[in-house]
């Protein structure tokens, strides 16, 4: 009997004390997200005339709520939901209608995706419908937002969104570390690593960053090394989810991790930052931000907004920088120099949280 | 929201999402992967040992009406607009092999005809060539270069009738 209560003891702690956050701390990771999608996140408006132009015959939607449409919409609805994104995205921003913007957001960018993907391929990006879905349920719309302003509503937040959300990325993570194990990754005679990087080398040309250094790597252990801390790094994952410092320590290894799948294959993914970001201690940011605006600025509403105008600001410069240096040819191939802006942008953090919490262990 | 419903959420959650992932295996063994679900990319297959490591690609080519020459063409060019990560897999669902194109109807014909002349304005075109090529290399003794070259499929659209 004692042992059923312990149990469910800890099983409640788990969910309900593992991240503790308030109203402010998750106003900010909004306005974060809320910029991060419309900044970097966003399709292209060139996939649109190409899918819109595509006949049905190309039309072959993966198993799933996609069977029941028999083609591609037009480019111009495909225009229309953009637009409704982009609007919903800024009322997520703004904190009007949160949830409903949130909610619109997530299943937005489902219908889009799932058309896209109805062209042969898909992207293995929910965690973009994940976050801004679950979050709508966090309150992340009661602090530096206009629904609080206008209704002054005190509700708190529900910080057991962000359990579900470290659950949620630990169980994908795990689907990722299984998959390789029964595709054979731990088979001391394959190799797994080497054979991914020769496609992305050789099939798609991707020879920017350490990819030709990494062409010279003859010890195949140093290669079958990368196998196997792959596969132990994201099975892992299922694990770390449980303890709150494991999660925050997984999370910075994971920006590691694919900041030399960056290096190394030239891959970026970026929709899984969005959901990394939700870890990160926007609590402490809030009050640093605040606690050194005191300094120097008397007055208290301008200090209050400073945080949000901060993180507005952060994401403005790394949209202009990307920007900047989109017109300076420095890749080769195909990929984006948003992803790997954003990815360098986030190692120093990640690094730096990382040190943070090993050295409270 | 009252704490018990939370709990039901979790307690639902960690039976959803081990049995949505049995799903997809079930589901991708039988079709194709289902969408949405909650998984990551898995990179799965595993074609590569020290002495043969192998990659698939495809070779696009335009041969012109007038002088029967040969134009290769890059596939991102002849399909503008559509993302460089779904590149290859439409390539492989739509033009993987001639069964594929041939369950096609004529709008499909109409649409690539239309591709071409946007995208390569100064061919004429009579067939659009696509051969997959399987190239192998030794990583034991020359990694940098083609071990050798295995044609895996070759086929040609006619878009001159």
């Amino acid at each position: 009997m004692i042992d059923q209560e312990k149990k469910a003891a800890v099983f409640n702690s788990w969910i309900f004390d593992s991240f503790r956050i308030t109203p402010e701390g998750l106003g900010l990771y909004r306005i974060f997200c809320g910029f991060f999608m419309l900044f970097f996140l966003l399709p292209s408006i060139d996939i649109y005339s190409f899918i819109g132009s595509l006949p049905s015959d190309f039309f072959v939607p993966p198993p799933g709520p996609m069977m029941l449409f028999e083609g591609f919409p037009s480019h111009w609805l495909f225009l229309i939901l953009h637009g409704l994104l982009i609007l919903s995205l800024c009322l997520m921003i703004l904190g009007w209608r949160t949830k409903f913007a949130s909610l619109a957001t997530g299943i937005i960018f489902l219908i889009i995706n799932g058309f896209i993907y109805s062209a042969g391929k898909i992207n293995h990006d929910m965690l973009i419908i994940v976050v801004p879905m679950l979050m709508a349920f966090s309150g992340w719309g009661k602090a530096y937002c206009l629904d609080s302003y206008l209704r002054n509503e005190k509700e708190r937040v529900h910080d057991w969104t962000l359990t579900l959300l470290a659950l949620i990325i630990g169980f994908m993570f795990f689907t990722a570390g299984f998959s390789k194990i029964i595709g054979g990754w731990l088979d001391v005679d394959s190799q797994a690593t080497l054979g991914h990087f020769f496609k992305q080398y050789f099939v798609y040309g991707r020879h920017d960053l350490l990819s030709g250094y990494a062409l010279d790597i003859s010890n195949l252990w140093v290669w079958e090394f990368f196998d196997y801390t792959t596969v132990l790094f994201e099975a892992g994952f299922l694990l770390a989810i449980f303890f709150p410092r494991s999660t925050r320590i997984y999370v910075c290894l994971a920006v590691l991790f694919h900041f030399s799948t960056m290096l190394v294959l030239n891959i970026t993914f970026l929709p899984n930052f969005l959901a990394y970001a939700a870890f990160l201690n926007w609590d402490w940011i809030n009050e640093i931000i605040k606690k050194q605006a005191s300094n120097f600025i008397n007055y208290k509403k301008i200090r209050y907004l400073l945080p949000p105008v901060l993180v507005a600001a952060v994401s403005g410069i790394l949209l202009m920088l990307s920007g900047l240096f989109a017109g300076v040819d420095l890749l080769k191939s195909d990929w984006g120099i948003t992803g790997v802006l954003v990815v360098s942008c986030s190692v120093p953090i990640a690094v730096y949280y990382l040190f943070r919490q090993l050295k409270r262990i | 929201m009252k704490k018990t419903t939370v709990k039901k959420i979790f307690i639902f959650f960690l039976f959803f999402l081990p049995l949505q992932y049995a799903t997809v295996g079930i589901v991708g063994l039988i079709a194709s992967e289902p969408w949405p679900a909650l998984v990551l990319p898995a990179f799965q297959n595993v074609d590569a040992t020290p002495a043969n490591i192998s990659v698939q690609k495809p070779v696009l080519s335009i041969i012109d009406v007038k002088d029967n020459t040969h134009s290769n063409v890059k596939p991102d060019k002849l399909f503008k607009g559509i993302q460089e990560s779904q590149l290859q897999g439409f390539l492989r669902t739509h033009f993987g092999d001639s069964l594929k194109w041939t369950q096609k109807g004529k709008n499909s014909k109409v649409w690539l005809l239309n591709q071409i002349s946007q995208n390569y304005p100064s061919i004429e075109p009579k067939f659009l060539k696509i051969r997959w090529e399987k190239m192998h290399y030794n990583f034991s003794s020359s990694p940098q270069k083609t071990d050798s070259t295995q044609l895996t499929q070759e086929f040609s659209i006619s878009l001159n009738d």
